[in-house]
């Protein structure tokens, strides 16, 4: 049994109700429900939670994926509501019923944490592969480590690196970051540095902090990729300002060794560079 | 029930992270841990009622704050026990990496995506022989007010966060021993493997 909170109504709330049960009335019930999510998504994007929740609950209760998905993250994260993890999983458990890919996902999610006590990792396998055949990226990568780990499968290094490298080619930069590991180790696929140093790449480009000091060295090396000390010191210059600790002393050990007029042409390019982040479910 | 929050408090405080290794220099005075928390409670009022900014800007910007303040290293150090004493040096590394991101991105969530909250400091003492808990009172426009207790330490040149208190449990101790339960059952690469897989959770979907 969830228990919702009681918020207090705020008149433009009663008027927003009113127009809805008066456009219901004329038959107008699509684009009014279409607009009301959205209108939820606009309070929930100012901070205002419990606006979000008034808004989404009625919608979520006639079985809108969307609606029962954010209200589940509202109730795991504490926005709005007191924070209860039951009461989102169960309204997880609802968006999925519903197809949500996302819900299937953080229900995987949960599974795992609990798994990590008990070492059954079967829900969070199955959660994971439902929402990786409904379309999630994420949940393809996470369904290869489960491979690379052997939690709740079999461990199968070649099946990890296939669904791993699906995901990163649908441009999930962790998963290009891993395909870069796994490609320098010779794990489920040949050996390539090439294709190593690309999938650091890939994934630096999007603003990965640890792929940003992986090609920052190899730049710096020129080890699978042309030598680009610049290059290099700006992509080690990007990750150390993410607060990646390793970066920050390959920074200081590379200055050190090609000299403060690299570093200060590495800190202007650093200074124009942008991520181009890729959207990925 | 803030009295009884605060015995419970500092209990837990008392028993709790005094072993986090720190360089020390002397008792964290409470009244400089009150002002410390105070100028970071204002900073990120103003960051939560930014009108200009975005949901997700507002959370880069209240994680920032985090990662600056709170001693995330020592903390993690801390939350792993004993685990860490036989941990290689690339398990350490990448743990405390891990460590970072989990807080980081559950607690930016936790605070940083709130607007119109007001913020007060109730009161501030020592607590062990290095370190003052601040308890600070969170109102929001709607809901009961949070009430929530920061171990602050004074390692010299600056203060740092070593622990956040709600309801009288504590973030650390908390996480510490899920964290054992994790290791015990599957070791220090069990544990890691899970939290790998942890991050990726979903934030809210807009359609």
């Amino acid at each position: 049994m969830i228990a919702f909170p009681t918020t207090g109504l705020k008149m433009k709330r009663i008027g927003r109700r009113s127009a809805f049960a008066v456009m219901v009335l004329i038959g107008a019930t699509v684009s009014v429900s279409a607009a009301t999510f959205e209108e939820g998504w606009r309070e929930y994007q100012e901070g205002d939670f419990p606006a979000a929740l008034e808004i989404w609950l009625p919608l979520a209760e006639t079985g809108d994926a969307r609606a029962q998905f954010n209200i589940g993250l509202m109730y795991d994260e504490g926005r709005g509501v007191a924070e209860d993890s039951k009461a989102a999983a169960e309204w997880w458990r609802r968006a999925a019923d519903n197809g949500s890919m996302h819900a299937m996902h953080n229900l995987a999610l949960e599974a795992i944490a609990e798994a990590g006590v008990s070492g059954d990792y079967t829900e969070a396998v199955t959660w994971l592969r439902a929402a990786a055949d409904a379309g999630s990226v994420r949940s393809q990568y996470s369904l290869g480590k489960m491979y690379q780990y052997g939690l709740g499968v079999e461990r199968d290094d070649t099946l990890a690196a296939t669904y791993i490298e699906q995901a990163a080619e649908m441009g999930f930069d962790r998963a290009q970051y891993n395909m870069g590991k796994m490609y320098r180790d010779g794990q489920g696929v040949p050996k390539d540095e090439a294709k190593s140093a690309e999938w650091f790449q890939r994934a630096a480009d999007q603003g990965y902090a640890k792929a940003q000091n992986h090609i920052g060295i190899r730049l710096a090396k020129g080890r699978g990729v042309d030598k680009d000390v610049v290059r290099g010191m700006m992509y080690l210059i990007l990750a150390a300002e993410q607060g990646h600790g390793a970066a920050e002393q390959n920074v200081g050990d590379l200055r050190a060794m090609a000299g403060d007029g690299i570093y200060e042409q590495a800190a202007t390019l650093a200074e124009a560079w942008e991520a181009e982040r890729l959207d990925v479910y | 029930m803030i009295q009884r929050f605060l015995i419970v408090l500092m209990i837990v405080a008392a028993v709790s992270l005094a072993a986090i290794p720190l360089d020390v220099r002397a008792q964290t005075k409470p009244d400089d841990a009150a002002a410390f928390v105070g100028v970071l409670g204002s900073e990120t009022i103003k960051v939560l009622q930014s009108q200009s900014a975005t949901l997700d800007q507002r959370e880069a910007e209240v994680r920032r704050l985090l990662r600056e303040n709170f001693a995330l290293d020592q903390i993690g150090r801390y939350v792993l026990g004993r685990a860490w004493k036989t941990a290689t040096d690339d398990q350490k590394r990448e743990y405390l990496e891990l460590f970072s991101e989990y807080v980081l991105s559950t607690y930016a969530k936790r605070l940083g995506g709130y607007t119109g909250e007001t913020f007060s400091i109730i009161r501030s003492e020592t607590v062990g022989t290095k370190d003052a808990v601040v308890m600070t009172q969170i109102d929001r426009p709607s809901g009961p007010p949070l009430v929530a207790g920061w171990r602050v330490r004074n390692v010299g040149e600056r203060m740092v966060i070593l622990d956040v208190i709600v309801e009288g449990i504590s973030m650390v101790t908390a996480q510490r021993s899920e964290f054992a339960s994790v290791v015990q059952s599957q070791g220090i690469e069990g544990l890691l493997q899970t939290l790998r897989l942890q991050i990726s959770k979903f934030a809210a979907q807009s359609s």
